[in-house]
């Protein structure tokens, strides 16, 4: 019945829509035919009329700028802020496709965080020979001084946003693991806001995995891992201030979960234990979700000259006083050439095989990958590996000679410092691009917590790469997102039975 | 609360006021002082606003108006205002309601927006200052629990507000000999209280009848002693003390000022004269604006006191103390 209407002529949105060589989230054929899934999303979309569709983007923008669901890009050294820009078709994902995601990161985050309870700890892995001393060793984020510190659960990463693309075939891959203070949650939350309140027939037809118990989860999982035994221990989320450029999320989600949003100052050390410093005096915090990276988290401690941070912190921290979320010194396991060995690190933990594959990754610190990587640099793409954000990165075929000398002289000069990887052919969606929808290439972030439990929420950020042809997703570099629908496993896709969303009243 | 974020809130309900009054001053202004100043003083026909306002020392190269306004110079300009009241919303933001953080973020970028080349921006900016003050206040009290952030919302609220009408009483003295019968109304219509003037002493409007409304009302909510009636009630909001008691020196300056308002107007105008009279109660606001300080935003270790005779007899004995030490002093 569908393949009749759809089989008539070409869906009138992808009349001009070329898929190119390129996996396509929504379409497939020469002619491009809406997937059995995007099928209802194909059809509400074009049946909207120009005025219709123009006027619902501008409600959705005007309500992203008066909400402040913004974001600040340094320039010049003045901050604007800006909003991240929304694409309101949105990317789809089967209750089967999820179903696997879901066991792969499952997996994935345990690994990784058994993986930072043993190297500081037993080292088992490095004595065995499984991950290399020496690349641990050499890690920027590594905490050899933190050896041996107990942790509620042996939970180092508590959050966790792994990036996943699709290949050519449509495999979900990781490209990394964000295992420092990952962001954009916020920005999941509000898409999805903004998308019942402005296409509730379509959110309603489709029957979506609901994501506002994400708030809430995250609250458990930060009161899971308390140092003190008491029926309400006190959780602060510790931000750099209202000039960050991720402020917006940090006050978002501190007044979801129903906690203090402190700053650095806010906070003081006093023997051993932490205190906020409140209208009635001192109350004493026992989980700090801090959105400030260790290096500026106790100017005695590590960065001197940081006014962020607290003053001791770290003594209160290793006394067992008061929990860090993450822990301190996860940045081992985000850095990019640590990557390289997580499906290792599967196998040697959990004696499995890795249910999501990693993309193929060259070692600057393997010498045989060296040597690869500097003869094959236009065709690779090339990371160093503790940046993030798309910064400290060479996409080959797009790059100049000048700039692949340039990243060569870096690599030779720190081998260790950077990776390699094919250049992976991103899915792409349909997203619209001056009124007519055109392929732009995809990412998922999904956000992983775990603490006693290990939750996930259906779904995550999707970004877009809005410049045409862009590989590159991130906010600060062009970057879009979409609402991401995980359909419900246990109805089909024009089922009008499901039952009232709980999200309607957040 | 965290003492950061009391501050916050507190400065963020001040800005929108201030902002609020100061649009008022102007249109005020425009409409009735223009009549008279403008024969005396010529280009400076703006200049009482000026000294009303405290801004009476300021260099600026800018026309008055646009000083007041819309300069980026003026820190306490209209405009400047409003940034810095949606600054502090910003950094309270977990802790108001979302329809307050709109407010406040719709009003800096409507504002923020106007151009330049607007021949009608100082109008647009004023109105939409005193339309917004309106609505926030609104919003805070209907989606606000009567908890600490209302209190210290309120708080913030009442205190510029005292402020700002008090020195609005002090317009005349600003203006040339035989001038203050418009300056009475400029303050009435800034102060929206023309038609509630007209209501209970008709049309003969005087310094009397002005004064006993701008200055002593227990009922006209932008009275002197209303607002600072309000400050005490959400003092004793924070504190949960009884009324007629204090814990702190903030509830102890506020029923102070509140009892030299409600009990002592008339003797201290007879004695002081208006001008010193208003002088008077502008500096015990300002000790009112540091005992507020001292006691929710500054870092405290000791422990909170819990009654006015606990109080009491900490102070005696810090008092005692110094005396000893005095002496001793003395001694050697």
């Amino acid at each position: 019945m569908e393949i009749a209407t759809l089989g008539l002529t070409v869906h009138p949105l992808f009349t001009d829509y070329q898929t190119a060589e390129f996996f396509d989230e929504a379409v497939e054929g020469a002619v491009a035919t809406p997937r059995d899934i995007y099928s209802d999303a194909a059809k509400f979309f074009g049946g909207l009329s120009n005025q219709e569709m123009e006027a619902s983007l501008r409600s959705l923008d005007r309500n992203f700028v008066k909400q402040g669901v913004t974001f600040t890009v340094y320039s010049d050294g003045e901050g604007t802020e800006k909003i991240f820009p929304f694409d309101p078709f949105p990317r789809i994902i089967t209750a089967e496709e999820w179903e696997l995601v879901e066991r792969g990161l499952r997996q994935r985050i345990t690994a990784l965080n058994m993986f930072l309870k043993d190297i500081y700890s037993e080292r088992r892995i490095l004595t065995e020979g499984v991950v290399p001393t020496e690349l641990v060793q050499s890690s920027k984020h590594y905490r050899a001084e933190f050896t041996g510190v107990e942790l509620p659960h042996d939970t180092y990463i508590h959050i966790c946003g792994s990036d996943l693309i699709r290949d050519h075939n449509g495999q979900f891959t990781v490209l990394e693991d964000n295992g420092r203070c990952p962001s954009g949650v916020s920005y999941m939350l509000e898409n999805r806001l903004a998308m019942q309140r402005t296409f509730p027939e379509l959110y309603r037809k489709l029957g979506v995995e609901p994501i506002a118990n994400y708030p809430r989860e995250l609250l458990k999982t930060l009161q899971s891992v308390t140092p003190r035994q008491q029926d309400d221990p006190v959780c602060v989320l510790l931000t750099p201030g209202y000039q960050n450029s991720a402020y917006y999320e940090h006050s978002f989600l501190a007044q979801q979960m129903g906690i203090q949003l402190v700053e650095g100052r806010d906070l003081r050390c006093e023997n051993e234990r932490i205190y906020m410093h409140t209208t009635r005096g001192l109350t004493q915090v026992d989980v700090i979700y801090r959105r400030i990276d260790d290096d500026y988290i106790d100017p005695h401690f590590f960065r001197r000259e940081s006014m962020l941070g607290v003053p001791d912190l770290m003594k209160a921290y290793r006394a067992g006083n008061v929990s860090l979320v993450n822990a301190v010194g996860t940045g081992v396991a985000d850095d990019k050439a640590t990557y390289a060995y997580v499906p290792d690190m599967i196998r040697f933990y959990l004696s499995e095989e890795p249910i999501l594959p990693n993309v193929h990754t060259y070692l600057g610190s393997r010498p045989e990958e060296l040597t690869f990587i500097l003869e094959n640099i236009s065709e690779l793409v090339v990371k160093a590996v503790d940046e993030a954000g798309g910064y400290g990165m060479l996409i080959g075929p797009e790059s100049t000679k000048a700039e692949q000398d340039e990243f060569k002289t870096m690599i030779s000069a720190n081998p260790r410092g950077y990776i390699a990887q094919p250049v992976i052919s991103l899915s792409r969606h349909p997203t619209f691009c001056d009124g007519k929808l055109e392929g732009r290439h995809i990412d998922l972030r999904p956000y992983i917590l775990q603490g006693k439990e290990t939750v996930i929420v259906p779904g995550g950020l999707t970004r877009v790469a809005l410049r045409k042809g862009s590989l590159v997703v991130n906010s600060s570099q062009g970057g879009g997102s979409k609402d991401t629908w995980v359909l419900r496993g246990d109805k089909g896709s024009n089922s009008s039975t499901a039952k009232p969303s709980e999200e309607e009243s957040t | 609360m965290l003492s950061r974020v009391a501050e916050n809130l507190f400065w963020m309900s001040r800005f929108i006021e201030r902002a609020d009054n100061l649009a008022r001053l102007v249109r005020a202004h425009q409409t009735e002082l223009l009549d008279i100043t403008s024969s005396h003083h010529g280009d400076h026909e703006w200049h009482p606003l000026l000294e009303v306002t405290a801004m009476g020392d300021a260099e600026s190269d800018e026309d008055v108006a646009t000083y007041l306004v819309s300069s980026n110079a003026n820190v306490d300009s209209i405009i400047n205002c409003i940034y810095f009241a949606r600054e502090n919303a910003r950094a309270a933001r977990d802790k108001i309601s979302s329809e307050m953080w709109m407010e406040i973020n719709s009003l800096w970028l409507d504002v923020k927006n106007i151009s330049e080349s607007e021949p009608d921006r100082h109008q647009m900016i004023c109105e939409a200052a005193m339309r917004s003050a309106y609505q926030f206040t609104g919003i805070s009290v209907s989606t606000l629990s009567r908890k600490d952030t209302f209190a210290f919302v309120q708080l913030g609220h009442a205190i510029e507000r005292a402020d700002k009408t008090s020195r609005m009483v002090d317009l005349p003295h600003f203006l040339p000999e035989g001038s203050s019968g418009s300056a009475w109304n400029t303050m009435l219509r800034a102060c929206s209280a023309i038609d509630v003037h007209r209501l209970r002493y008709g049309l003969a409007i005087d310094a009397a009848s002005v004064t006993s409304i701008l200055l002593f009302s227990d009922t006209f909510p932008r009275s002197f002693r209303f607002s600072m009636r309000s400050a005490n009630e959400s003092l004793r909001q924070i504190s949960g003390t009884a009324s007629g008691n204090y814990v702190n020196q903030a509830e102890r300056e506020a029923g102070l000022l509140l009892a030299r308002v409600s009990f002592q107007g008339v003797e201290e105008i007879a004695s002081l004269g208006l001008h010193d009279y208003i002088d008077s109660l502008q500096s015990d606001l300002n000790s009112f604006g540091i005992a507020i300080a001292d006691t929710f935003f500054q870092l405290r270790t000791d422990a909170p006191v819990r009654s006015a005779e606990e109080y009491l007899r900490n102070q005696l004995q810090n008092q005692s103390r110094q005396q000893e030490q005095q002496q001793e002093q003395q001694q050697q």
